[in-house]
């Protein structure tokens, strides 16, 4: 019977140059800019290696990769955000305007910078023609919503790469487990043949000793 | 129309329809068509041979009990190419994508760069497949104790 010594090496720790993390910053630079906070990228980078234990250069490019596109998710949702809050001032001006708010432009500006008596002001003016807060931010929807599409886009290439990344490292495992098992039976082969047949031998029994045993009552 | 008006229409029409005359106008009107260069090939800048020949062998190299036969080593070629156009391709994308949270009109910009991106992404699934499928068996052997796989 094999057992998991009988396996060939595959490529592990020590197969992995010592300048693996130089060659992967090279061919698989990390997405990030300069102003970029580079901690929670190497916290889920390593966080993701610990759970997948990739093997060889070709594993941790796909690994490099996976991270990479869940990183940019992650930051195209919160960049979609950013751009309908900071663009609230300029959905609020159009809504005001459209009420024939007098002033409507400085309103706005003093609204988005978050004093205290313009919003008490914006919110009259929206409670008076019956709007909510959230007509502010469909009028900032609009006016970007070619970008805000654009952007919606990628979410979707980026979330579609990092599941096929995902397949690919599998596909690959799979095709190394399947050699693995290959290379098993073909060690297997060239062993000696298990005997199957039972040889008679002669035995002695062995008397049962008082108290050995609790016999079951029924 | 009088012969002098048609003769103005004409040459304004002449200026319309012709390049630059200069030398200087000239040479940036080669230019106009060329953006980031991401069309071209890889090994076009034939600086980066050595990289792609260096990454291959490290891919060859990362697999116990595989030869670098020349067979081997052009398919390992072939994935290393694709990563490294698509780190190139990466490289090229980071200043615009991070233009995005102030600038939303990049968007349109970083959608136009994917295209690079999808072809480069193709070629490296293609390769690695290729790859796969001509790794030859591995040879049946008792390891020695402790040789055994292991995970990093």
């Amino acid at each position: 019977m094999a057992t998991s010594a009988d396996l060939p090496a595959v490529a592990g720790t020590a197969n992995r140059p010592a300048n693996l993390p130089a060659v992967l910053a090279d061919i698989a630079p990390p997405p990030l800019g300069r102003d970029d906070p580079v901690a929670p990228y190497e916290a889920l980078l390593a966080h993701i290696i610990a759970e997948v234990k990739p093997l060889g250069i070709v594993e941790h490019v796909w690994v490099h990769d996976y991270v990479d596109r869940h990183f940019d998710v992650v930051r195209l949702r919160a960049d979609k955000a950013n751009i309908l809050n900071a663009n609230a001032g300029q959905g609020l001006r159009a809504v005001l305007r459209d009420l024939g708010v007098k002033d409507y432009f400085t309103l706005a500006e003093r609204w988005h910078a978050r004093d205290p008596d313009a919003i008490a002001a914006v919110d009259a003016a929206l409670a008076a023609a019956n709007l909510g807060p959230g007509v502010v931010r469909a009028q900032a929807l609009a006016a970007h919503i070619r970008e805000i599409e654009a952007i919606d886009r990628m979410i979707c290439i980026a979330e579609a790469r990092r599941d096929e990344t995902l397949r690919q490292l599998y596909g690959h495992q799979a095709a190394l487990a399947e050699r693995l098992r290959n290379a098993v039976a073909a060690h297997e082969q060239e062993q000696e043949p298990v005997q199957e047949h039972v040889v008679d031998a002669e035995f002695t029994p062995v008397p049962v000793q008082t108290g050995q045993y609790v016999e079951a009552s029924g | 129309m009088s012969r002098a008006r048609r003769a103005f229409a004409s040459r304004a029409n002449s200026r319309k329809s012709t390049g630059p005359n200069t030398l200087a106008g000239k040479s940036t009107a080669a230019r106009n068509a060329r953006r980031h260069g991401l069309n071209l090939p890889l090994l076009h800048d034939l600086g980066v041979e050595p990289d792609v020949d260096a990454l291959a062998r490290l891919i060859v190299g990362s697999i116990v009990g595989l030869a670098a036969e020349p067979r081997i080593l052009a398919l390992a070629r072939r994935i290393a190419e694709a990563q490294l156009d698509l780190a190139r391709i990466r490289r090229v994308r980071l200043p615009v994508r991070a233009r995005l949270a102030t600038e939303p009109t990049v968007a349109h910009e970083l959608l136009r760069l994917d295209r690079y991106e999808r072809r480069a992404l193709s070629r490296r699934k293609q390769a690695l497949r290729a790859f796969d499928a001509a790794l030859p068996p591995l040879p049946a052997r008792k390891a020695p104790a402790g040789e055994m796989a292991k995970r990093s």
